[in-house]
């Protein structure tokens, strides 16, 4: 009797514990990832707590927040994991496992590559919070995928981390551009056009030009440059490199929001 | 026609009892014959003048029923096609609004509905995808 009690306890007990992560950022708002499926239950409850809601980004599901009871974290940053990298819950029990970084799903592109990961036993909830072996948020887990069971995709930590300094920045979150236009025969990211007035034509980029390199992150098709381009921060500069007549051409350029 | 088809048939009884005339004892066939006929014949266009009675009755019926009908469904078309009008515009303005208000942030949300509608970004499935059609970056 006093097993089956214990049991019903521990079972309410990880019910309680289960959902939305948080991690407390140093500015102590909060940050977490909802879905379309998730995001109107998870805003209710906050508003429900009287905490306020900062920003949604619907493309990426990124909500900042007000959350006192958000965790601080040491986070992967920038660095993407490779395939088969285990991946943890905060407790350090095994839930998935990497399988690459996907950058489309069926013949469209995602927004930005996301971590394609395999579950160990049951779904993750959107919003769950995933680690390496270092104990370091890597991920924060996105949707599952209805097509494949176990499988879904995860955020890297990088993309909740662009889109929350793009927010203490610039007090949005919006896309930039440089004003290029990419050939659309090839699958080379040569350019086609260039915007007039926007910082690749003040920085002298040339119909024919080919883009090889964004913040050191080579560029050889049209998914690498959408996932690159989702990096970009407003008035932030970044390193960029074309080819032009066999030579590499190194531009520093600052994107501009849309 | 019917008049005709009945003295046909009164010529051929004729026709018939003549042909009869040495039987004996000399009966009344004739009148027999001829008044069954004549029932008959009263009968018949009695179930005549029933029919294109009721055929008179269901016509007008048909044609008061229709009539409104046929309003009554242009009417209801007009007022369907229309509400689907208003609906989907309401909806489409309502799920602007709703899409804006729910940031309730300073997030440019003019900007999400900017790529949906001009970058062919799709929020129907739970994660959101782009064509790639555009490549203005």
């Amino acid at each position: 009797m006093k097993k089956i009690l214990l049991l019903i306890v521990t079972f309410f007990m990880v019910s309680i514990c289960m959902g939305v992560d948080y991690l407390k950022m140093p500015d102590g708002k909060s940050i977490t990832i909802v879905n379309s499926s998730t995001a109107i239950e998870e805003k209710k409850k906050v508003r429900e707590e009287d905490r306020e809601i900062y920003i949604h980004d619907l493309m990426t599901g990124i909500l900042i927040s007000e959350n006192p009871s958000a965790k601080e974290y040491t986070h992967a940053g920038n660095y993407e994991l490779p395939p088969l990298t285990k991946l943890y819950d905060k407790e350090g029990n095994e839930i998935a496992t990497v399988i690459g970084m996907e950058s489309r799903k069926d013949s469209r592109t995602l927004p930005f590559s996301y971590y394609r990961v395999q579950y160990k036993n049951d779904d993750l909830e959107s919003g769950s919070f995933l680690f390496n072996e270092e104990k370091e948020l890597a991920a924060i887990m996105y949707t599952a995928d209805r097509k494949y069971k176990s499988q879904g995709y995860a955020t890297p930590v990088k993309a909740a981390l662009r889109e929350y300094e793009d927010f203490t920045k610039n007090g949005k979150i919006r896309r930039c551009w440089i004003g290029i236009i990419t050939s659309k025969s090839g699958s080379l990211p040569e350019i086609e056009s260039v915007r007039p007035e926007l910082p690749a034509a003040n920085g002298g980029i040339k119909k024919g030009d080919i883009l090889l390199s964004i913040a050191g992150k080579p560029i050889t098709n049209f998914h690498d440059t959408v996932d690159a381009f989702f990096y970009l921060v407003d008035g932030k500069p970044e390193q960029f490199s074309f080819m032009r007549d066999g030579e590499k051409l190194d531009l520093s350029l600052e994107p501009v929001a849309r | 026609m019917k008049d005709s088809n009945c003295k046909n048939n009164f010529v051929e009884l004729q026709a018939l009892l003549k042909g009869k005339e040495d039987l004996t004892p000399p009966c009344d066939l004739e009148s027999d014959f001829l008044e069954d006929f004549h029932l008959k014949l009263r009968s018949e266009s009695i179930q005549q003048s029933s029919l294109s009675l009721f055929g008179e009755r269901l016509q007008e019926r048909l044609s008061n029923f229709l009539k409104p009908t046929i309003v009554w469904s242009s009417a209801s078309l007009a007022t369907v096609t229309l509400a689907l009008i208003l609906g989907y515009s309401l909806n489409k303005e309502q799920l602007s609004e709703n899409e804006i208000a729910s940031h309730n942030s300073p997030i440019d949300s003019q900007y999400i509905l900017k790529v949906k509608s001009q970058e062919g970004i799709d929020f129907d499935g739970t994660i959101p995808t782009f064509s790639n059609l555009e490549q203005d970056f």
